[in-house]
């Protein structure tokens, strides 16, 4: 009897969500279906278009531009996990803190960047960076030490952590909700079994915290690999991908693909490369964190 | 209960989203086609707002061909200019561009290419539009013999603008004769405090457009420019007068002519340092004549214009001076026939006019491809002083390369300059990709 009353709630349950599926499908699997579709033919927009079976992702495989950006994206990953997610945690850590006052206003200068719209982002972190009149060149300026000021946007070899450092202020408030959502289900009678055992706030965090939030760092680290496969916005908006390549990433590259050479089919295969590269390091950080898990 | 009501409601409500917005979209087809019995409507596609040079000559020629022809109606369609460039793009991609819409060399090349805009050669003949224009116009807008843009502009760019004052003030008595020179002037206009030349690349076709197509063609000359678009394989970007225009141009940056911050900064931002008189020169184009007189009447006052000096030795052409079509009008290749004849019309006798250019150029300092008869006083004086520069005997008119380069040469080349400018790559190295690029195109035609 009990079964079969779950079974009619489950029922009308999808009939509910129907129309969001319906709305799920025209705006993300039919598309997608398409792209896998281009990208197996010549396609460079308007009437004329050629199935080419599978060059597109042979071109791929020895295209040094896309393997370029792809390392750029590597780059950002590596930057953001280690310094978005560490400095999200200390964060979280901080504002969870009972000696901390002003907790919401914390929450909330913290949050505030990941609300605002990218260009705006960029558009305020050119104003940090600009050589002539930005705040870090005119605060260097006050202590003389004007020569010292890199260009940030310009120098290619810094130009990636430039980025990184906007990225990581941009998102950081994100994963420290995450995170705090995640402290505070840690149970705070074995924080407090662990001080009176002698062990310090280091301690504890290192042995007890990070052990049982970690099945919220995974999601965290999850987030910020997809994350960082799919950087694009303030980075166009701020250098581009210049100067030169120096800063393309892999969806940037697919853009210029389609909208400045118009290669309509390629740049199919190139999004859906980044779909398979970043399904590949979603699933190898997941195994590689579970596997340490089941050890 | 209560609870299966109101997830009841939200399916319902939610479907209701879905179906209006169906039904919304059959209602406008339905309204189009009513307003199409009634009406002739031409959609014209453009990013000339308000505040735009060629704004009040395109409203003025609409309102007269509106008023010449009743039942006839132009209906505009305006987006700000880079996001018409990709609104243009994806209606070109999905074959659904407007009647009339706005083309530059390289767009006309790739919609024509695609099959999105018509072959207006016998119409521009049937019009009476080739009798007004020189064949030498129609060149950029043109692919495969075909004519696909007709022309609107005879723009002159990747010209100087230099402060006298400043130069002056630095020790510096005329402008520099070779590329040595302005190097070596350079050094003093910087030891002043000022950039010596501001460039804002952050786009990627100031360096190409604003600069380097005049730059480089002192270096290799017309001849061999049309050789590399001939694709006749009598020219290569490996060619030494290349590679040295290229390994100059670098020089330039590395010997501090340019400002340092150059990739992240815009073409704007960099008219801005030379307006507040930050910077002592601009390589410019000359619809940026009349908004310098506008915004910095003072600096306008001091400014004089030269054109790109010549290497010391081996140039192949002196004084070399973009002089393109820049932007023209192309026809949607999905038109109605029986639009195509008032489409023409509007083109020839209300763009292609001599009221129009008259506008463009009294009050703006803005030139046509056809002759216009206006009153000269009226031009601005930094449009007079480019117009005497550029129209010396012994000034070479060259093309612009970001409009005339195939798409996949061009992108090679623009991000190139930027990363010579910038140290990431040497001359070398940027020629031979720009060849593999090149070769590529040439295998596949």
């Amino acid at each position: 009897m009990k079964k079969s009353a779950i079974k009619v709630k489950t029922g009308r349950i999808y009939l509910y969500i129907l129309p969001f599926i319906i709305m799920f499908a025209v705006a993300y699997i039919i598309p997608l279906c398409v792209a896998i579709g281009i990208s197996f033919t010549n396609w460079r927009g308007g009437k004329n278009i050629k199935f080419i079976g599978i060059d597109n992702y042979m071109k791929l495989f020895q295209d040094q531009g896309f393997w370029i950006s792809f390392l750029n994206n590597l780059k950002f990953m590596v930057l953001m996990l280690i310094f978005q997610l560490g400095f999200a945690f200390l964060f979280a850590l901080f504002v969870q803190s009972k000696r901390v006052k002003l907790k919401g206003f914390h929450r909330r200068a913290i949050f505030l960047p990941s609300v605002l719209s990218s260009f705006v982002v960029a558009l305020i972190w050119q104003i940090v960076y600009n050589k002539n009149f930005g705040l870090i060149s005119a605060v260097a300026e006050k202590i003389g030490l004007e020569d010292k000021v890199p260009l940030w946007l310009d120098d290619p070899k810094i130009v990636i952590n430039s980025l990184a450092i906007v990225l990581i202020w941009q998102f950081v408030g994100q994963y420290v909700i995450i995170l705090m959502a995640g402290l505070q289900n840690v149970d705070q009678s074995l924080m407090e079994a662990a001080m009176m055992d002698g062990a310090n706030t280091f301690q504890s965090t290192l042995h007890i915290t990070l052990p049982l939030m970690k099945p919220t760092l995974i999601v965290c680290i999850t987030l910020c690999i997809s994350g960082c496969m799919k950087l694009f916005d303030t980075i166009y908006a701020l250098t581009g991908g210049g100067p030169g390549s120096s800063s393309m990433v892999t969806a940037m590259y697919a853009y210029n693909q389609a909208f400045k050479l118009k290669q309509f089919g390629y740049a199919s295969a190139v999004s859906i490369g980044m779909i398979i590269l970043s399904l590949i390091l979603v699933l190898a950080s997941r195994k590689i964190l579970n596997r340490k898990e089941e050890v | 209960m209560k609870r299966r009501i109101c997830l009841l409601l939200i399916g319902i409500m939610t479907m209701g989203i879905v179906l209006t917005g169906c039904g919304n979209d059959k209602d406008d087809v339905e309204t189009e086609k009513k307003s199409a019995d009634e009406d002739i409507v031409i959609t014209y596609a453009h990013f000339q707002g308000e505040g735009d040079c060629q704004y009040e000559s395109i409203q003025n020629a609409i309102a007269a061909y509106e008023n010449d022809n009743p039942g006839v109606t132009i209906k505009q369609e305006y987006y700000p200019p880079d996001p018409y460039l990709l609104q243009c793009d994806t209606w070109a991609a999905s074959d659904e561009l407007p009647d009339i819409c706005m083309v530059n060399g390289s767009m006309a090349s790739d919609y024509a290419d695609v099959g999105s805009i018509l072959d207006l050669t016998s119409l521009a003949d049937e019009y009476g539009i080739t009798d007004k224009i020189d064949q030498s116009y129609f060149k950029e807008m043109s692919f495969k013999d075909s004519i696909y843009g007709i022309p609107w502009e005879d723009a002159h760019y990747a010209f100087i603008f230099y402060n006298e004052g400043i130069f002056e003030e630095c020790g510096i008595e005329s402008f520099p004769k070779t590329i040595d020179e302005l190097i070596e002037d350079s050094r003093k206009i910087s030891d002043a405090g000022y950039i010596p030349m501001a460039m804002g690349d952050k786009a990627l076709w100031p360096a190409d457009s604003l600069a380097f197509s005049a730059f480089v063609n002192n270096y290799v000359g017309n001849e061999w420019f049309e050789h590399i678009l001939d694709m006749d394989g009598k020219a290569a970007f490996t060619d030494q007068e290349f590679v040295n225009a290229l390994a100059d141009y670098q020089k330039l940056a590395t010997e501090g002519v340019f400002n340092e911050d150059l990739s992240s900064i815009d073409n704007d931002q960099r008219g801005a340092l030379y307006q507040n008189r930050e910077a002592a020169m601009i390589s410019a184009g000359n619809w940026e004549c009349s908004s310098l007189v506008g915004v910095a009447p003072e600096v306008a006052e001091e400014t004089q214009v030269a054109l790109w000096p010549a290497p010391a030795e081996g140039a192949k052409a002196t004084n070399s001076v973009v002089s393109s079509s820049a932007w023209g009008l192309a026809l949607g290749a999905n038109i109605d026939e029986d639009k195509i004849p008032y489409a023409m019309d509007f083109i020839a006798n209300y763009i292609c006019s001599n009221d129009f250019g008259k506008t463009l150029t009294e009050n703006q300092g803005l030139f046509t491809p056809w002759h216009v008869d206006y009153d000269a006083s009226k031009l601005n004086i930094i449009t007079q002083r480019e117009q005497e520069t550029s129209g010396q005997p012994d000034v070479t008119r060259c093309l612009n390369w970001d409009s005339s380069l195939p798409a996949s040469v061009k992108d090679v080349y623009q991000r190139g300059l930027q990363e010579i400018l910038t140290g990431v790559k040497d001359a070398d190295t940027l020629a031979q990709d720009m060849q593999d690029a090149y070769e590529d195109v040439v295998s596949m035609q």
